[in-house]
């Protein structure tokens, strides 16, 4: 028997191995997620609810949502959030809300997170630039947050701010925008079940190069309408001034609601290229309102969408 | 030896664009990754050229043997930025492609670029040099063109990251400014 290295006691049962394996993963997701709030442990994301929907198109990989990103906080870069966005502290997080509300209000975020069971949906996500990915996101309706509070009956708009913290976020010490990150949404579109309060990606909470620890995701519109890492919501009666469309008001209307018959002043929005699409496939035809005109189209019936881009 | 490390300096980028587009280097947005490097090549090469006059001679080196060499260069890298451009990112869908074209000012920009080199490779023999004399130094004035349609081009398509935009503009505006000194 010299061959015989292990005792067969010393061998580990599968069991046993996957049980460790599960622990080791949910340690390693700990320590990859630290920072996080405890609030957005894993365990609240394992009993997300999966959202039924009709998008037939491959997800885009983890690697490809997680490394390719718009947060201009963090650099020009496509590459940069990823490169620096760890810098961000996201623990303790909270978000205030005020302006035409009976009472302003602050949540923090483990009671933010706690106000519905989350849930899974696939989107389509289309960039202003022209390409488009689909993505698994982890939340609920914004709507949910919203029905808390008691609205006046000025409040027709509400506005999102993005952190706004340059020696964390070191793309926000240049002034290529003028920080903080504002958008905003008409109410009727803040209510419509579509638009998601995010706090998760593919299953596990945000990383923060895609707006941890919470976002919106308004899958109609271009993608710089889903703002990221959200620390101040407000309720406003006049339309707000949002962030592009202040930086450069002929490209970036309030809108922003994807029209490939409404181009871009110097690029075209008729076509899209899907990330994650061979370099032998052809441009894919941008859809009216990004595919989800049945459900949103007449949130804009009777608005000119050539003149309210 | 010298010249095997000039050809291969030069074909980096084209390396590069070939591992991207096998799949030996990843990068997420790969069409956009290559056209972007082409176009960034063809600029710089451009650019280079244009500062031989007024700079290099001046320095001492000696870029004589490889002049030539290097106009080409843009012209092939320009020509592959707008073959990549109609031939992967359009799939060769040519009624989409005129669209384009004909919305859109930064096609134009960058298609009249392509067109101010054509004339500078036509003449880059020796023979037409000789025929042409005193025009020849007139034709290849274009370039001044060409770096001015490149930036047009590419001002008109960036968004926000001015960085490069600027250097090169700042450059184009040197060769003005720069006194130059012809080869003898």
């Amino acid at each position: 028997m010299a061959n015989k290295k292990f005792l067969a006691s010393e061998i580990t049962a599968e069991k046993i191995y996957h049980e460790r394996r599960n622990f080791l993963k949910k340690l390693g997701l700990a320590s990859a997620t630290l920072g996080f709030s405890p609030a957005l442990s894993f365990a609240n994301m394992a009993d997300v609810k999966k959202i039924p929907h009709n998008i037939k198109d491959n997800l885009t990989s983890f690697k490809d949502v997680t490394s390719y990103n718009n947060f201009y906080e963090f650099g020009l870069q496509k590459s940069s959030p990823k490169a620096n966005a760890h810098k961000m502290k996201i623990d303790p997080w909270a978000v205030e809300i005020s302006g035409e509300i009976e009472k302003n209000k602050t949540y923090a975020l483990e009671d933010l997170v706690k106000l519905a069971s989350l849930e899974e949906r696939i989107y389509r996500l289309r960039c202003v630039e022209g390409w488009s990915m689909v993505i698994p996101w982890v939340g609920f309706s914004l709507s949910v947050l919203l029905k808390k509070l008691t609205l006046s009956s000025r409040a027709k708009y509400v506005v999102f701010e993005t952190l706004y913290r340059p020696n964390e976020m070191e793309g926000q010490k240049s002034r290529v925008l003028d920080w903080p990150y504002i958008e905003a949404l008409r109410i009727d579109e803040a209510m419509h079940p579509l638009t998601l309060l995010c706090f998760g990606v593919y299953g596990k909470v945000l990383p923060n190069q895609n707006g941890a620890p919470v976002r919106l995701v308004i899958p109609w519109k271009y993608g710089f309408k889903s703002i990221k890492s959200i620390v101040k919501i407000k309720f406003v009666e006049t339309m707000p001034q949002t962030t592009w469309a202040l930086s450069s008001p002929k490209e970036y209307g309030f809108y922003a609601n994807v029209n490939p018959a409404v181009d871009h002043p110097r690029w075209t929005q008729a076509t899209e290229r899907r990330i994650g699409d061979s370099i032998l496939a052809k441009r894919r035809k941008t859809e009216f309102l990004n595919g989800y005109a049945d459900e949103v189209g007449y949130l804009y019936s009777g608005l000119d969408l050539k003149k309210n881009f | 030896m010298k010249s095997f490390v000039f050809y291969n300096l030069c074909n980096l980028p084209i390396y590069f664009s070939l591992f991207i587009f096998l799949g030996y280097v990843y990068v997420t947005n790969p069409i956009d990754y290559v056209l972007s490097i082409t176009g960034h090549t063809a600029i710089i090469f451009l650019i280079i050229l244009a500062l031989i006059p007024h700079i290099f001679f001046r320095l001492g080196v000696n870029f004589l043997a490889h002049r030539r060499s290097i106009g080409l260069y843009v012209f092939i890298y320009s020509l592959l930025h707008t073959l990549i451009y109609f031939a992967l990112d359009y799939q060769l869908q040519w009624s989409l492609v005129l669209q384009e074209i004909k919305l859109h000012l930064y096609l134009q920009l960058g298609l009249l670029a392509l067109v101010c080199l054509l004339p500078m490779v036509l003449t880059s023999n020796d023979y037409a040099k000789k025929i042409l004399t005193v025009w020849w130094y007139r034709i290849h004035k274009l370039i001044y063109l060409a770096i001015l349609f490149s930036i047009a081009h590419y001002y008109f398509l960036i968004k926000l990251d001015y960085n490069f935009l600027i250097i090169y503009t700042i450059i184009f505006l040197a060769l003005f400014v720069l006194p130059k000194k012809n080869a003898q």
